[in-house]
């Protein structure tokens, strides 16, 4: 090696990015004070540029951002795999199912539609007794209403329930 | 900063936009420093300091979903960050423009420089340190930052300026000489 090191190599050596060797550069040192002081002096600057300065974040910082950001997104983009909405319905569209499979009798509704269909071809308005049946039934029905009010909040109930106890959720 | 596997960073994001604000607050926890060390580098207004790091970490939330895993986590948080400060930088800039048209700023100002005994103060290394890294360009502050406190490597560190790892290690080296070259200068007396 001739001549003294540059400020170059002697970064490149101690970002561990160069050609220069160890033993080369403790060789050059060895006989150049100059170089050796460029050298320490570098150090000396890499040592206090690895140090952290004081960062003050406050120690609720992150707490406080979570707060900042949640408003922005108050409804996550999922919940349960199918989405909530999606359970709800279900749960309902069974629930109706099953309440109409015990309580309607279905064999008078086909009935009473056809009678309805025969009416219509003989170009006849339905039979009167066919709109009071139809009507008792609707009436019938609405006694129901309470109970799948009942189901409805048991099915949302659930859904807040899981959604609380979900591991790292707490509620936004 | 703990450092995340791939699988636990996507995790951690999937549990974000799953809608867990610990999850949320984790990410925070982690990347918290990073961006900190970059806004303060940055920025030199104390006040602005804490609300801008604020500002990144809601911009990583909305942004969260877009993220495509095509770099580190860390990465794409720190570009976050560069931009989020650069943006609040050119702000600036433009209202001291515009105060500087009615008369003269605070910088000009003979009693806020700093005097000799402020000087005699700042005895230790790193306040000189610190005192020499604000007279740097601020394309100089960052790389040194990102490399010797968050071990980026030039690739990383391009990638968050938008910059050639090569350019980034020139950068660096001339960001180090003219600190040698500031601390030989006002300080050689302590340092040698």
């Amino acid at each position: 090696m001739t001549g003294h090191l540059t400020d170059a190599e002697i970064q490149a050596y101690l970002d561990h990015s160069g050609t220069l060797s160890r033993q080369q550069l403790l060789h050059h040192i060895e006989s150049c004070t100059a170089c050796k002081d460029k050298l320490t002096l570098y150090q000396t600057l890499y040592a206090g540029l690895s140090t952290a300065p004081s960062i003050q974040l406050p120690v609720d910082f992150a707490e406080k951002t979570v707060s900042a950001a949640m408003p922005l997104h108050k409804t996550p983009p999922h919940r349960f795999p199918l989405g909530e909405d999606a359970i709800l319905i279900f749960g309902l569209g069974f629930l109706g199912l099953g309440v109409s499979a015990f309580f309607i009798d279905w064999t008078a509704v086909l009935t009473s539609l056809e009678q309805a269909g025969a009416g219509l071809r003989n170009m006849r308005l339905p039979q009167n007794h066919l709109l009071t049946d139809m009507l008792s039934r609707f009436g019938r029905s609405l006694t129901l209403l309470p109970v799948a009010g009942v189901a409805a909040g048991l099915i949302a109930w659930l859904d807040h329930y899981l959604q609380k106890h979900k591991p790292g959720h707490t509620g936004f | 900063m703990q450092i995340l596997t791939r699988d636990s960073e996507r995790a951690l994001i999937q549990d974000i936009l799953n809608g867990s604000n610990q999850a949320f607050e984790t990410l925070i926890k982690q990347h918290e420093r990073l961006v900190a060390h970059m806004v303060y580098r940055l920025i030199d207004n104390v006040e602005d300091r804490n609300d801008l790091c604020q500002d990144v970490f809601i911009k990583v939330y909305q942004a969260l979903p877009r993220f495509r895993f095509d770099c580190k986590l860390s990465t794409w948080i720190a570009k976050i960050a560069y931009r989020t400060a650069l943006n609040a930088l050119e702000k600036k800039r433009a209202v001291l423009y515009t105060d500087a048209s009615g008369g003269a700023g605070l910088d000009t100002l003979p009693g806020t420089l700093p005097g000799p005994e402020m000087a005699l103060e700042q005895s230790t290394l790193q306040t000189q340190l610190e005192s020499a890294m604000l007279k740097l360009d601020e394309k100089y502050r960052l790389p040194l930052t990102l490399f010797h406190l968050e071990h980026m490597s030039y690739t990383e560190i391009g990638k968050i300026m938008g910059l050639p790892g090569g350019t980034v290690k020139s950068h660096l080296f001339r960001a180090r000489k003219q600190l040698k070259e500031m601390l030989l200068t006002e300080y050689a007396g302590e340092l040698q």
